[in-house]
């Protein structure tokens, strides 16, 4: 028998709680440190699964139910987008590997110049917010301690993706993060259906226009340096 | 009976695909979205907001509220001018792009687009009309790409600055809403009031979120940028007049005008700092409409009607210099496939008419003497020299920034041709200048482009000539009575009473 969306979301309480909303950050994070976008998009699948969890914390199972299907909705897309331009591959500048069993021993394959960089970015933000959000001045109304802290981190992890890359796939990833860390502030305040429902479109319509852009900017890549 | 809200707003959506299935059809697309605008503006105009009128069969109550889901969408006297704005420059744009290639969606995105500004302006409460917006920018960005394989900053920078100035103001509402329940809790509506300024911070592109500006004009199709700098920020500056309306307590908690007067400065000063040194003719028009909306956020900052009046002036003005510049611009850039100076140099003599709406239209965001530019930077200009020598000399510095960026890009367009080698063009000119000395080529410098024949002496199309003709004709008629519009800018002016 099939389990109802109530039933799927009972069994995974565990993730509505504190423990979902830190591994959604790790995730966010993964989104950063991680160019292979293969990985960003189920970082993103998870991160959506999560974060729905959480919505259940201020919304009813079943509208927190159809937040995750907007969600996985918006990675489906991605998805089919970045595999139709072969995941990002002509974006990446290409590498001279060395033939044979000493490719795998290859540093730069296994840690790109800028993972460093970025890695240490996003722990930075993450100090940053961490220490914000634990303010009592800084608390957002409305929400407990664990959402507060994470609606903060992914709004801020948000912008550093933004911040850190021309790419559309990855820029769309990062406003979409930026994006839902608001959703879990913004739905403990209201929980008006017509508002939730345009926030579900306003994330569809960004990821189709991601998508769109991705392909417009693959195609460019294809055709030659840009004039 | 059909209220007016349906009206705008359902019939571009119905039109939209429409005209999508006619894009292989460029010139009947055209007309079908112009005329609908068009008529969509007529009607906005010509009805009145109390009472129904019958038009043929039909019966149209252009102030009668419609419920989307339980929320009211509905005309209100402000909301009025700036629909019949936005869709008479929308009908402008639409029959300028007959013959230039703005993207296979410009016809029916342009339409979707105008459905979306329409319900922002008419939807209530305004945290719906906040989403609304953030959807017309994913719309937006399908417009800017224009389905070309080429860079993507613009329509990623347009969509991200939109979409990040959401939160504030959603936050906003909710505090609003909840100082209603505990009217004594005053820093609600303090916080209310920071938050609405970092939305419109954002929005009207203050430094420094300007950069989607400068990037949508040199990347967008030159009609698309015209309709996004003119008919987006024309809408946002409306939406936020009326929130101000609406709550004029805001303004006591939150200085507003001097963050507008302060955000209008650096936009002033970034685009005069960069202006004149840029070397295509989009990013140049970017940086003229990021300095004409810097103009008007000071004269807004003033917090004075004639403050208003002037900004509201030059809000109407700034949209001729913007279609006719980009209506030149779009015909030199589909005949040169670029817009770089050198990319038109010398194109002027071939194509006199593109390039003088381009120069004009351009010397009109600039705030040029016998311009329509120049009757709203003048009008802020008295109102300042009184009060603030430094913002007055810092404007009029950016205006002639632009200007020179515009000359600049004049002097390429007559500049003789570059790479045509001295034999090469020896020959053409014994061709067609059978009167030539001798048929021997003239030094670079002086020599002077030919005409192919006498009888087609210019490569421009004669329909969009006519238009290019008619377009300057209105702009320099705007220029030179600017009278026509000042009572409809002081009528617009009188609704706002938040001073």
């Amino acid at each position: 028998m099939i389990p109802t969306i109530d039933e799927v979301l009972r069994q995974l309480g565990y993730f509505s709680g504190a423990a979902g909303a830190w591994v959604a950050v790790v995730t966010a994070i993964v989104l950063i440190v991680v160019q292979d976008w293969r990985v960003s998009i189920a970082a993103l699948a998870v991160q959506y699964v999560l974060v729905g969890l959480l919505f259940t914390q201020v919304l009813t199972p079943n509208l927190a139910g159809v937040q995750i299907v907007v969600g996985l909705l918006v990675c489906l897309v991605l998805a089919l987008t970045a595999r139709h331009v072969a995941w990002g591959r002509r974006e990446a500048p290409p590498v001279a590997l060395p033939a044979g069993p000493a490719r795998y021993f290859n540093m730069q394959r296994w840690l790109p110049t800028g993972m460093p960089f970025r890695l240490v970015a996003a722990l930075m933000v993450l100090v940053v917010t961490y220490t914000i959000s634990r303010r009592p001045d800084y608390q957002l109304p409305e929400l407990n301690e664990f959402m507060n802290t994470a609606s903060y981190m992914l709004m801020a992890l948000g912008l550093l993706a933004l911040g850190l890359t021309e790419e559309p796939l990855k820029a769309g990833m990062g406003l979409l993060t930026f994006l839902m860390g608001f959703q879990l502030f913004y739905y403990a305040l209201e929980q008006a259906l017509v508002l939730i429902g345009l926030f579900g479109a306003v994330t569809l319509l960004l990821a189709l226009t991601t998508a769109y852009l991705t392909a417009a900017r693959a195609a460019q890549l294809q055709a030659g340096p840009p004039q | 009976m059909i209220p007016g809200a349906l009206l705008v707003l359902a019939v571009p959506l119905v039109v939209a695909p429409v005209v999508y299935l006619l894009r292989r059809l460029q010139s009947l697309a055209a007309l079908v979205a112009g005329l609908t605008t068009a008529i969509l503006g007529w009607l906005t105009y010509v009805l009145p907001l109390d009472q129904p009128m019958l038009l043929g069969r039909f019966v149209i109550d252009l102030g009668q509220p419609v419920s989307f889901f339980d929320r009211p969408l509905v005309i209100e006297a402000g909301d009025k001018p700036v629909l019949v704005f936005m869709f008479l420059v929308a009908t402008a744009l639409f029959w300028f792009a007959w013959r230039v290639d703005e993207g296979p969606v410009f016809f029916a995105m342009g339409l979707v687009l105008l459905s979306l500004f329409g319900g922002v302006l008419l939807m209530q409460p305004f945290q719906y009309a906040a989403l609304l917006l953030a959807l017309s920018a994913s719309v937006a960005a399908f417009l800017i790409q224009g389905g070309r394989a080429a860079r993507t900053q613009a329509a990623m920078r347009y969509m991200i600055v939109t979409v990040i100035a959401l939160p504030p103001i959603l936050v906003a509402g909710w505090e609003l809403d909840k100082f209603l329940d505990t009217p004594d809790q005053l820093s609600l509506v303090r916080i209310a009031a920071v938050l609405f300024a970092c939305t419109f911070f954002v929005l009207l592109s203050g430094v420094p979120f300007h950069g989607w500006v400068p990037a949508v004009g040199a990347d967008a199709p030159p009609l698309v940028s015209a309709l996004i700098l003119s008919t987006s920020q024309a809408v946002v500056v409306s939406w936020m007049l009326s929130l101000f309306n609406a709550r004029p307590d805001l303004l006591q908690y939150v200085d507003l005008f001097q963050l507008m007067g302060w955000a209008g400065l650096s936009m002033i000063a970034v685009g005069g700092l960069l202006a004149f040194s840029r070397a295509s003719f989009g990013r140049l028009l970017g940086y003229a409409a990021l300095i004409d909306m810097g103009v008007l956020l000071v004269a807004l900052g003033m917090g004075t009607l004639v403050g208003l009046e002037a900004a509201l002036m030059t809000l109407v003005l700034r949209a001729f210099g913007l279609v006719i510049s980009a209506a030149g611009l779009s015909v030199l850039r589909t005949r040169a496939g670029g817009d770089r100076f050198e990319q038109v140099r010398a194109l002027g003599w071939r194509m006199p008419f593109a390039t003088a709406a381009l120069i004009l239209g351009g010397l009109s965001l600039a705030g040029f003497p016998l311009t329509p530019g120049f009757v709203g930077r003048w009008a802020l200009l008295r109102l300042l020299a009184p009060r603030d020598t430094t913002v007055l000399v810092l404007i009029f510095l950016a205006g002639i920034s632009v200007a020179v960026g515009y000359l600049r890009g004049m002097a390429m367009l007559f500049a003789p041709p570059e790479d045509q080698p001295p034999a090469e063009a020896g020959e053409e000119a014994a061709e067609t200048t059978p009167a030539a000395p001798e048929n021997q080529p003239r030094p670079r410098g002086l020599r002077l482009p030919h005409l192919p024949r006498w009888d087609r002496p210019f490569d421009e199309p004669l329909l969009t000539t006519l238009m290019l003709v008619i377009g300057i004709v209105v702009l320099l008629a705007v220029a030179v009575a600017p009278q026509l519009i000042l009572p409809w800018v002081e009528r617009i002016a009188a609704l706002y009473t938040f001073f």
